[in-house]
């Protein structure tokens, strides 16, 4: 190698690294402004959103099932959430019939990835469903929403809360083919909020994100209504990629702004390290940690043991009972040996289920044994339905968010003797 | 400046790690010039047998005295079946293509690991990760404004004795020399009668060792372990080795903590200019920025030797 | 055995016999858009494979440059049609046509190879390789984290397919076609640098750059060269693909595509375009057609061998105590598998390579080369290029 050429690598070089840092900056600098609005059920939805929708009718031969997407994580980290989603919604169709067709549920792998949920899109169309319950991460609802919307496909997510799924950024408004029977995190992250306030006398909160579009959604509704209600965002923004298990840097950081309340938004697959983390600081080892639906499950108990003892949930879940739940719960507990209230969304699935079958029963017509379905009208039948379901009150807005929650739709939980136990 | 020292003990930990595992990667670039890309997945299956050994005896209901056996004894099994599994690599993909091009037995190693991280993740786990149950105590001590925990020190600590274990096996015994005379010139070694089959197979075990030693400390600090958990740290030590000057070992050992600290306290002092923030995720554009500009300044490495501009 | 110069199998086949075969493969690609869409989407896949492994092959076969950072330009073509034409993208509110994007695309593409190439210049053989995996990570991180134009790890999607005469292509037979184009136009403009003046420099550093250096070539300007033309492919192939799967994250651009693709190019055979082609057939093709509803249906018939791996499994259990679950059900076998696939790709590289050391298809110059046994120039201080 040349001298000069030499000299003009070590150049190159220094230009790229200042690049790097620049692009650093910039990124980063404003990496709070790219929130959306907030839960404006009533805006953007017009006939138009129509238009868009690929809808097709759907004849299915006699004889043969009439067949139900589900996008779900059935595989991978989130597996310990999507399972059991999967069995939920899989029981309302059991010995139901539409005009003596048999429904089948046809499960796709989602992964809870954009990727994945596009994947899961693709596969579900070809395989010829009607409907489909999920996808059940906002990160893969994202990401798939414009194919369902080509396909004609109207999903109904059990689990997909980010503010963004009902009110993309696009100056079409929202996708009429997506509903979710859970609620925005623009309802959870001000419920954490004021708990963190009021119940644990926090004055400044620590936030660490997954950056998915789930992570970073909740992220921002919390820290508005944080803020909002007086309180202070310490430290540096710490978002984190999916399978990061090295969280020592990030505590290091915790440990220096000894924030009242650690806030964590993301799924228990990374949940679990860091808290086990985190509680092996002697510091931090009393500092309330407090959480949102992500990682509010058993695989989160099981890996982090005696570190997740006092850790505080929330769950965009009312409180569940009824009649309609009880049935669901005996069905849930003959299926799985498990409680039903042990699982997350399961009981949301088996409502979005539910709200399929029911509208189908409405608008399939027989045609000599083949059964048409309009899957227009389908859609408006899914809109229109009112049901008091397992998770309670189910009623869409136009903007596909569930309005039919009762008073106080999210619920808090807190791990004691190793068990999520309701705070009243 | 207790936050400093916190960040200085983080980057030592994550070097200590490093440099066990970049010790097996230039030690087999030094008997065979290949890149073992299938390393960072010996460093998994051992941290797998750790794990199976720690919840056999229990899991984290093991208490007292019993801690130290438990981990001595996944410590034990970690390093056998590291061994036995990086044996059989080198038995299956490598030696047939021994005398094949270059690049052959780089996309074989590449293969191994693809197989390997997936056989574990897709064909056993399903794609989910395991937890380490925390066996070690969790007390800190406290040293002025620093407070370690028992487990850093007890990981920095066997590193260190790993590493001079090595050096010492390297340097005295038989194997060692043999070792040594065969990553110098593999056909004078064979003149010489050395085993040449035979010293290559030990330096696969000697690194997988090492390897297996750091999926066990790696679980025990980190805890979550899956099937493409060695591919991070696998090229990162490999990093590690190369800035360090590959076929070198102290080179691997200054290498990985170079790295560590690079990569913990170097995103800290970056963060620390105003306007900055480097979130997390920074840490590995952080690492290989370093290395960059390193082979600029010296193309063979901190230890490497400069005889010949060819790697 | 130095000097017998053994001939691979495919050139002991009558040569007329021979380009009749070449000439029937090279046909059969216009036949496969008849086939269903799952098929042409397979193929699709390969041919833009083979796209990118003939990128790739100016870099590592022709200028001997190992390179483990390829995605970086595959991400840098599908960046640039996703920011400018996906509606969410964050940083621009138009959205351009796919044709304006393309040619901007292969300019971006060569010129971050160019960036990239310039501080590797030095470094030559394993210490490249390593630095430019680095260099991938490095961009994979960025697109993450720089959400203000990329959307971070949340991707951009409907990405518009592009119009040719005013009308959307919306089906996979059109992208087919395109993606043959594309390959038929990197293989005539490969080639031809290949056998012209260029190549041959680019042959002469492979070969020995200090040699190269001192007979007068400008080693700087030819490595460059070769950085930015195989960058370019990439970007070409990035951008193809961009708005044929119209959603792009973060996630479809790691390590692994790089990996496919060197493995591809070496499996096939270094510096042959049939090499290329048999090695995306093998590489892509399999792992894709392990996901396909066919392969299930297959598989739905071997519930006889069911029974006795079971069998092998529960000794298994009983000798170690693990706890190794029953094989599914055979009607599972197809899903499985689709999910089994990298597990499948993993021992496809090493068994062939185990088989077929010089690849499948060596081109001929090559094989020469490699008739001599490497060890001379390990004992040189470490194998060169």
């Amino acid at each position: 190698m040349t001298k000069r050429g030499r000299a003009s690598a070590w150049l190159w070089t220094l230009l790229a690294l200042l690049a790097i840092v620049a692009v650093g900056v910039a990124a980063c600098g404003d990496d709070d402004d790219d929130d959306d609005g907030g839960d404006d059920a009533t805006k953007g939805f017009s006939e138009a959103g129509y238009k868009l929708a690929g809808f097709k009718e759907v004849t299915i031969d006699s004889g043969a099932a009439v067949k139900i997407g589900i996008s779900s994580a059935l595989s991978g980290d989130v597996k310990g959430l999507g399972e059991p989603i999967a069995i939920a919604a899989e029981l309302a169709g059991d010995g139901v019939t539409i005009k003596g067709h048999k429904i089948e549920f046809v499960r796709e792998d989602d992964l809870c990835s954009p990727d994945g949920g596009t994947a899961a899109a693709d596969r579900l169309a070809k395989a010829g469903v009607v409907a489909v319950v999920g996808p059940i991460c906002s990160g893969a609802t994202v990401a798939s929403q414009p194919q369902y919307e080509k396909a004609g496909l109207t999903t109904i997510s059990p689990s997909a809360t980010a503010p963004g799924n009902t009110n993309p950024p696009r100056s079409e408004g929202p996708y009429v083919t997506f509903f979710r029977t859970t609620f925005s995190d623009a309802i959870q992250g001000p419920t954490q909020a004021k708990f963190a306030k009021e119940k644990l006398n926090a004055k400044t909160a620590y936030i660490v994100f997954d950056t998915d579009a789930y992570g970073t959604g909740l992220r921002d509704a919390f820290k508005k209504a944080f803020e909002d209600g007086g309180g202070k965002i310490v430290g540096k923004p710490e978002g984190f990629a999916k399978k990061t298990t090295d969280f020592k840097s990030i505590i290091a950081n915790i440990k220096k702004e000894k924030p009242d309340v650690v806030y964590f938004s993301g799924f228990y697959a990374e949940a679990t390290p860091f808290l086990q983390q985190l509680r092996a600081e002697a510091e931090l080892k009393n500092t309330p940690f407090l959480t949102g639906d992500g990682p509010k499950n058993d695989e989160l108990l099981k890996g982090a043991g005696a570190a997740a003892e006092g850790a505080y949930f929330s769950l965009p879940t009312p409180s569940q009972k009824g009649a309609a739940f009880d049935a669901f719960s005996k069905k849930y507990e003959a299926k799985t040996k498990k409680p039903a209230e042990s699982g997350t969304y399961v009981a949301e699935s088996f409502d979005a289920a539910t709200v399929i079958v029911k509208a189908l029963e409405k608008v399939a017509t027989d045609d000599g044994g083949k059964l048409k379905i309009d899957l227009k009208k389908l859609n408006e039948a899914i809109r229109d339905t009112v049901l008091d379901g397992a998770s309670g009150k189910i009623d869409f807005a136009n903007n596909g968010d569930n309005l039919g929650g009762a008073e106080t739709p999210v619920s808090l939980w807190q791990v004691k003797d190793g068990k999520f136990v309701e705070i009243k | 400046m207790s936050f400093w020292l916190d960040q200085l003990v983080n980057g030592l930990t994550t070097g200590s790690i490093y440099a066990l595992i970049a010790l097996g990667y230039t030690m087999v670039y030094g008997v065979l010039q290949l890149i073992n890309f299938a390393h960072g997945e010996v460093f998994m299956l051992g941290s797998f047998a750790g794990f199976g050994v720690i919840v056999a005896a229990g899991g984290a209901d093991v208490s007292g005295p019993m801690v130290a056996l438990v981990i001595l004894l996944a410590l034990v099994a970690a390093g056998a079946a590291s061994a036995a599994s990086a044996t059989a690599i080198e038995r299956l993909a490598y030696r047939p293509l021994r005398n094949a091009p270059r690049l052959a037995p780089l996309i074989s190693a590449i293969g191994v690991s693809v197989f390997l991280s997936h056989l574990v993740d897709d064909g056993f786990l399903n794609g989910e990760g395991r937890y380490y149950p925390q066996v070690f105590p969790a007390d800190t001590i406290e040293i002025g404004a620093l407070t370690i925990s028992y487990l850093q020190v007890f990981l920095m600590a066997s590193s260190v004795a790993m590493m001079l274990g090595l050096s010492y096996f390297i340097r005295s015994t038989r194997t060692g020399k043999s070792i040594r005379a065969v990553s110098e010139n593999r056909e004078n070694a064979s003149l010489m009668g050395i085993d040449v089959n035979r010293a290559i197979v030990a330096t696969f075990i000697i690194g997988a060792i090492m390897a297996g030693f750091a999926g066990v400390l790696y679980g025990l600090f980190y805890s979550t372990i899956r099937g493409s958990m060695g591919f991070l740290p696998g090229i990162k030590a490999f990093t590690a080795a190369v800035l360090g000057g590959i076929g070198s070992i102290p080179g691997a050992v200054v290498g990985g903590y170079c790295l560590g600290l690079t990569e913990t306290v170097g995103r800290e002092l970056l963060n620390e200019i105003p306007g900055v923030n480097l979130p997390n995720e920074w840490r590995d554009v952080i690492a290989f920025g370093l290395l960059v500009v390193i082979l600029i300044f010296r193309p063979t490495g901190i230890f490497g030797e400069r005889v010949s501009k060819r790697a | 055995m130095p000097g017998t110069v053994r001939r691979a199998t495919w050139d002991r086949v009558p040569a007329g016999l021979r380009s009749l075969a070449w000439l029937a493969l090279s046909l059969s690609v216009l036949v496969i858009p008849v086939f269903d869409d799952t098929w042409v989407r397979m193929f699709f896949l390969v041919g833009l494979y083979v796209v990118l492994g003939m990128g790739l092959n100016v870099v590592v076969g022709f200028a001997g440059l190992l390179d483990l950072g390829y995605v970086a330009f595959f991400a840098a073509g599908a960046y640039m049609v996703g920011i400018w034409s996906s509606p969410v993208s964050p940083a621009v509110d138009t959205s351009l046509s796919f044709w304006l994007i393309l040619p901007l695309a292969l300019v971006v593409g060569a010129v971050v190879g160019v960036l990239l190439g310039m501080p590797v210049l030095p470094l030559r053989g394993d210490y490249l390789a390593i630095v430019t995996l680095g260099f991938g990570e490095i961009v994979r991180i960025l697109v993450v984290n720089m959400t203000n134009v990329t959307n971070g790890s949340q991707g951009l999607y409907n990405i518009p397919r592009p119009d040719i005469a005013y009308r959307e292509v919306d089906n996979v037979q059109a992208f087919y076609v395109m993606i043959v184009l594309a390959a038929f136009g990197t293989w005539f403009v490969t080639t031809r640098l290949r056998d012209s003046r260029i190549g041959r420099a680019w042959e002469a550093i492979r070969e020995d750059e200090d040699v190269a250096g001192a007979m007068g070539i400008n080693t700087t300007k030819y490595k460059l060269m070769a950085f930015a033309i195989g960058a370019s492919v990439g970007a070409l192939g990035g951008a193809i693909y961009a708005p044929f799967i119209t959603f792009i994250s973060p996630e479809s651009f790691t390590l692994l595509v790089s990996i496919n693709v060197l493995a591809l190019v070496i499996i096939g055979g270094m510096g042959s375009t049939q090499g290329v082609v048999a090695g995306s057939l093998i590489l892509i093709g399999i792992p894709e057609l392990l996901q396909f509803s066919e392969t299930r249906d297959a598989l739905e018939q071997m519930g006889w061998a069911r029974d006795g791996l079971n069998g092998a499994i529960h000794a298994f259990n009983t000798v170690t105590t693990a706890d190794v679950s029953d094989l599914p059900p055979a009607d599972e076998w197809g899903e499985k598998l689709a999910v089994y696939r990298f597990i499948v790709f993993g021992a496809l590289l090493v068994v062939v390579m185990v088989l077929r050391p010089m690849g499948l298809f060596p081109s001929r110059r090559r094989t020469l080369e490699f008739e001599y046994p490497p060890e001379a120039e390990v004992a040189g201080g470490g194998g060169g290029s």
